[in-house]
């Protein structure tokens, strides 16, 4: 596991961190790591999948296919260990790339980046391999054990019917 | 698979159906002819379509079509087809538009379908009757914000075709509180697998524990205990409605929403109270908690739109195994804030692709389809609970675990296809 509270200076490296946080998480939704993907997450913070491409000031007063708090994220998760979720069986399997990894704000008193980036995910079932593209942004407290502020993934086909989205985005 | 569409009748039996019935190319082609285009298709709730001159594109069986709001207010339902060379004269899933402009040659239609422009008319002096080439309108009807439309002129009134569901349609939107219930979006998902399945899955009460197991144990340990006294008790019953139509109840005590509740306030609804207690009325505040969460029963409208709990499930049949299933959010039209955002995250929970629900039942539809492809011509059962079904007035009732919904809907199948 990457040192995210590493003191290397903020200013000289913050891309270079931000990096650590996004391939890491990538890294244990691939390997369907669903418990230390949760551990990554802020208690106050929300996971959000827009039914829509647009981005939106405010996600709670519309329809979402995921908006969790870190109540319904540990449920989703404890459900997605439990084995016994149909969709999941088989797994999903996922390879996820993360790019165009771009540093659009720092709160400095919060110690918090706003990071949004490029995600293919290849997703591979039952015979049929497909690809999703996203553009995600996060808020990302590079200081600390759990820097994952909050996370919004507008997927490119948000307004299309999707198939199964239980891997996670 | 190629079967002679006369033996179509002996596909389906009181209590089974043919298991080609998922498969085969032909009979699909024949349920878009005669089902999809031939009867009362869901194109609308009438909240999508609120304002004059606002519209919703969609598909009745695979002919486009537009779903409009004119400016005296009525709802017309036309095809998406410019009368010059058959182009689509509208692009857009929804929008508002005071003309339909074809980009081909620019002739344009308003939201009634008259055709009001055509440019450079000197070719067509003597040759065109504009009054003639407005937009094919359909036959358009609604009942309880539920807009249909149908391909069919010659087809019955839609009040006769819902028959006894209409009652279940009045009890359904009371979980608006007095508020006019409204679309607030929509989840989208595919899979592969024809459009019957998920259709009998609307009053199937027996696959609640298994397919939503984990759901159950995982997120919504209430709901669960609940369930499993559900599965045994009496209170708990599926109706024949006429026409295909049933409605199976999964929680007695939430049929009619207007009725006090013999249960607490659930738990998870404690937050919600005290957000509305700030700016509401107590009675106001009850009212809502009773309702938000929706209705004790799932009310199924042959073919393609269920009432289902607290959403509105769309089916749009692609293909003889691919089907676009929509699950459409509800709330309270200009009800509080608070009270609507809990209901999208009712709904975001358990519906839809990355829904904790939805995503089972989508996996488990599409085991069926693949499993269909095996046995050929064996039987798909739909018996139980036949030995406990019994009349009830017109109807025919049995417990709501039983496969008494499906076998209504069948009925009604039967009929509409085997017609000569
Ligand atoms: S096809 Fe529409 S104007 Fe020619
Ligand atoms: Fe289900």
């Amino acid at each position: 596991m990457p040192d995210f509270r590493s003191d290397r200076p903020l200013d000289t490296n913050l891309l270079g961190r931000a990096n650590d946080v996004l391939f890491h998480e990538a890294a244990l939704l691939d390997g369907q790591d669903y418990a230390a993907w949760l551990e990554m997450w802020a208690p106050d913070a929300l996971y959000i999948v827009p039914t829509a491409y647009e981005s939106l000031e405010d996600y709670s007063t519309v329809l979402n296919y995921i908006h969790d708090d870190a109540d319904m994220r540990r449920r989703r998760v404890q459900r997605l260990l439990s084995g016994s979720v149909h969709a999941m069986t088989p797994p999903s399997r996922t390879l996820r790339s993360v790019s165009q990894v771009r540093l659009l704000e720092r709160d400095a008193l919060r110690d918090e980046v706003r990071v949004t980036s490029s995600l293919y995910i290849l997703v591979a079932r039952s015979g049929t391999q497909r690809m999703i593209g996203a553009q995600v942004e996060h808020r990302l407290r590079l200081g600390s054990a759990a820097p994952i502020a909050g996370k919004i993934c507008r997927l490119l086909d948000a307004d299309q019917a999707q198939g199964d989205l239980t891997f996670l985005i | 698979m190629r079967l002679d569409l006369d033996s179509l009748p002996a596909l389906v039996g009181p209590d089974w159906i043919d298991g080609r019935l998922y498969t085969c190319a032909d009979i699909f082609e024949r349920e878009i002819e005669r089902i999809f285009e031939g009867g009362w298709v869901w194109v609308a709730h009438e909240s999508e379509v609120a304002q004059a001159r606002s519209f919703k594109t969609l598909a009745i069986g695979r002919q486009p079509v537009i779903v409009t709001r004119t400016d005296k207010g009525e709802l017309v339902t036309m095809l998406n087809r410019c009368r010059h060379r058959a182009a689509t004269v509208c692009q857009a899933e929804r929008g508002h538009a005071s003309r339909f402009v074809c980009a081909y040659h620019g002739w344009s239609y308003t939201p009634e379908g008259r055709l009001v422009g055509v440019p450079q008319p000197e070719g067509y002096e003597g040759v065109l009757d504009r009054s003639a080439l407005g937009l094919k309108t359909l036959r358009t009807e609604s009942y309880g914000g539920l807009v249909f439309a149908s391909l069919n002129d010659a087809v019955a009134p839609l009040s006769d075709y819902l028959a006894d569901a209409k009652p279940w349609i009045d009890r359904f939107n009371r979980q608006a509180a007095g508020y006019p219930l409204v679309v607030l979006g929509d989840h989208r998902f595919q899979f592969e697998g024809n459009w019957k399945i998920p259709m009998e899955n609307t009053t199937d009460g027996y696959h609640l524990p298994v397919v939503h197991n984990s759901y159950l144990r995982f997120v919504e340990s209430e709901t669960s205990d609940r369930l499993a006294s559900v599965m045994a008790s009496d209170e708990l019953y599926c109706l024949t409605l006429g026409n295909g139509h049933s409605v199976g109840i999964f929680d007695a005590d939430a049929i009619d929403l207007d009725l006090p509740s013999r249960k607490p306030v659930p738990k998870h609804y404690e937050q919600l109270a005290r957000e509305l207690s700030g700016s509401l009325p107590t009675a106001d505040v009850a009212r809502i908690l009773r309702a938000v969460g929706g209705v004790g029963f799932n009310l199924n409208i042959f073919p393609n739109i269920a009432l289902s709990g607290a959403f509105l499930r769309e089916l749009r049949p692609l293909g003889v195994d691919r089907t676009e299933v929509r699950h459409i959010a509800l709330g309270m039209g200009g009800g509080p804030a608070a009270a609507n955002r809990a209901r999208l995250r009712i709904h975001e929970q358990f519906q839809g692709p990355a829904g904790l629900g939805s995503s089972d039942d989508r996996e488990a539809w599409e085991r069926v389809a693949r499993g269909a492809r095996a046995g050929g011509d064996m039987a798909v059962l739909l018996n139980r609970g036949v030995n406990r079904e019994r009349a009830a007035g017109n109807a025919r009732r049995a417990h709501a675990t039983d496969e008494l919904g499906m076998r209504a809907a069948y009925a009604r199948w039967r009929e509409v296809m085997a017609d000569a």
